[in-house]
C-alpha cells in the first residue's frame, strides 16, 4: 500500500508560496480519486495541478497569473513560472493543458474546444461576484454525474455564491464544498 | 486559496442552504457503528456522493450502509449475519432485524437490497444478475484466506473506472497482505482505509506504507461489548 500522506509531504508541501495545508490536500486527492477529467479553476502555483495530475488522467488549469487580493497580486511571470516548474512533466506529457487567461475566458475557450469534465474544481478568486461567474460558466462544461467542488466555503463570498447557485451542496470539515445532481436533502433523510 | 482555519467554525445554519455531511454522519452513521472512527468515516463522506451504484461486502447492522443507501442510487448488501471466529459470532435474528430498521425506508423502496449470505455467495448472485457498481467497499472477513477471496469475488464486478476500498488496512494484517498482493499501489489513507482504481500511479518506494503490526482485539471486543444501536427515528 501506498501512503498518499508522504507523498503530499515530499511532493507538494515544499512547494514555494503553496497555499494549502496537508489536510486541505489529502481532501482534495479524495474528492479526486476516481475522476478522470478535471478541470482546475484557480491554480496559483500549481501544488493542487501537481496533486491532479497525478491521480487523474486529463488535466486542465486555468488561472490568469496575477494573483489576486486574497493571495496577493504578482507578476505575471513570477507566478506562471513557480507554476511551470511544478508541473512541467505533465504538460511535457501532454497530459495537463494550462489556459493562462481570466477564468470566464478560459470558460469559453474549453467550450469551443468541447471540453467536458466529471471533476471541477473551483478555488479562483472569493468574492460572491467571481465565484457565482466561475459556478454559472462552468457549470455547462460538467459531465453528466460529474463532481462541481471548491475550497474555502467559510469564505462568505464563496459561500454566498455556492448557497445561490447550487443550494443544498455539501460542506466538509476541511474547507471544501461539493455538489453533483440530485444531492438528497439530509433534513430529510435524518 | 487561503491556508486559514478550517473546521470547528463551520456549521448548518438555519440561512444556509449548504448541508453539513459530517454532522449526518455522526447523528446517523458514527453513533451506530462499532467499527468506523470518526475520521474513516470523514474519508467515505467525500468518496460516496459521487457514485451511484454501490456494493457494500460485510454490513453487520448496517449503520455504514445508510451512507450508501444515501448517496448509491442502487445498493447491495452482503453479509450472512453470523459472525466469524475473528469478529466473534453474534445473533443473527437481533442484528438483521437492526439492519433492516436502520435501512427501512432504503429496503422498501427497492433502492437497498440485502442479500443474507456469504460474501462468496453473494458475488456469484451478483454476477449472476449481472450486477456492476462503481464503488465497491470490503469489510467481511478480516482474515487473510478471506479478504483475498473477497477482493477476487468483486473485482469483476467492478464498472470501468471503478473503486473498490475497504475497512482495517493497518493493524489486521490480513487485510493489509491480500490488499498489498491484489491490488498493489493501491492507497492508504489514515485512519484504517485503502483505495483502489485502475492505473494508480507508483509514489516511490519512499511512500511504501510501513505499518505497525501489532495484536489488535479482534472486532469481538466491539461486538460484544454493548448493544447493537438502531438508528431508526433519529
Amino acid at each position: 500500500m501506498q501512503d498518499f500522506k508522504a507523498w503530499v509531504a515530499r511532493e507538494l508541501l515544499p512547494i514555494e508560496r503553496i497555499a494549502m495545508r496537508e489536510p486541505e490536500l489529502m481532501m482534495l486527492a479524495l474528492l479526486a480519486f476516481g475522476h478522470r477529467t478535471v478541470i482546475e479553476v484557480g491554480a496559483l502555483t500549481g501544488s493542487c495541478t501537481k496533486l491532479l495530475c497525478t491521480l487523474c488522467e486529463r488535466v486542465y488549469s486555468v488561472d490568469h497569473f496575477v494573483g489576486d487580493r486574497w493571495v496577493g497580486t504578482h507578476d505575471f511571470g513570477y507566478l506562471h513560472d513557480l507554476h511551470t516548474a511544478t508541473t512541467k512533466e505533465f504538460q511535457r506529457g501532454g497530459q495537463l493543458t494550462v489556459l493562462a487567461m481570466d477564468t470566464a475566458t478560459g470558460a469559453a475557450q474549453l467550450r469551443r474546444d468541447g471540453v467536458t469534465a466529471d471533476l471541477i474544481f473551483i478555488d479562483a478568486a472569493h468574492d460572491t461576484e467571481h465565484v457565482r461567474a466561475d459556478i454559472t460558466n462552468y457549470l455547462p462544461l460538467l459531465a453528466p454525474g460529474g463532481v462541481m467542488c471548491g475550497h474555502d466555503p467559510t469564505m462568505e463570498g464563496v459561500k454566498a455564491a455556492v448557497n445561490e447557485l447550487l443550494p443544498g451542496a455539501l460542506l466538509y470539515e476541511t474547507n471544501y464544498w461539493a455538489w453533483r445532481e440530485g444531492l438528497p436533502d439530509l433534513e430529510v433523510q435524518a | 486559496m487561503t491556508g486559514g482555519d478550517t473546521g470547528p467554525h463551520l456549521c448548518l445554519s438555519q440561512e444556509d442552504d449548504l448541508q453539513h455531511l459530517t454532522t449526518w454522519i455522526s447523528r446517523n452513521v458514527l453513533s451506530g457503528s462499532h467499527m468506523m472512527t470518526a475520521p474513516d468515516l470523514e474519508t467515505l463522506a467525500v468518496l460516496v456522493p459521487g457514485h451511484k451504484r454501490i456494493i457494500e461486502v460485510g454490513c453487520y447492522c448496517g449503520a455504514l450502509t445508510r451512507l450508501f443507501a444515501l448517496f448509491g442510487e442502487r445498493v447491495w448488501s452482503v453479509d450472512w449475519l453470523i459472525g466469524d471466529e475473528a469478529a466473534g459470532h453474534y445473533n443473527t435474528d437481533e442484528v438483521e432485524a437492526i439492519y433492516r430498521e436502520n435501512n427501512a425506508e432504503a429496503l422498501a423502496s427497492g433502492q437497498l437490497e440485502l442479500l443474507k449470505m456469504s460474501s462468496t455467495e453473494g458475488a456469484a448472485e451478483l454476477a449472476k444478475r449481472g450486477v456492476t457498481a462503481d464503488l465497491i467497499w470490503i469489510d467481511a472477513g478480516h482474515e487473510y484466506p478471506d479478504v483475498h477471496a473477497d477482493i477476487s469475488n468483486y473485482l469483476p464486478l467492478l464498472a470501468p473506472g471503478g473503486i473498490m476500498c475497504g475497512h482495517d488496512a493497518g493493524p489486521f494484517e490480513g487485510v493489509t497482505q491480500a490488499v498489498d498482493e491484489l491490488l498493489p499501489g493501491a492507497l492508504y489513507y489514515p485512519q484504517t482505509v485503502w483505495l483502489w482504481h485502475e492505473g494508480l500511479p507508483a509514489l516511490g518506494p519512499e511512500c511504501d506504507v510501513q505499518f505497525e503490526m501489532h495484536i489488535v482485539p479482534m472486532r469481538q471486543a466491539m461486538i460484544t461489548v454493548g448493544t447493537p444501536t438502531t438508528l431508526g427515528g433519529r
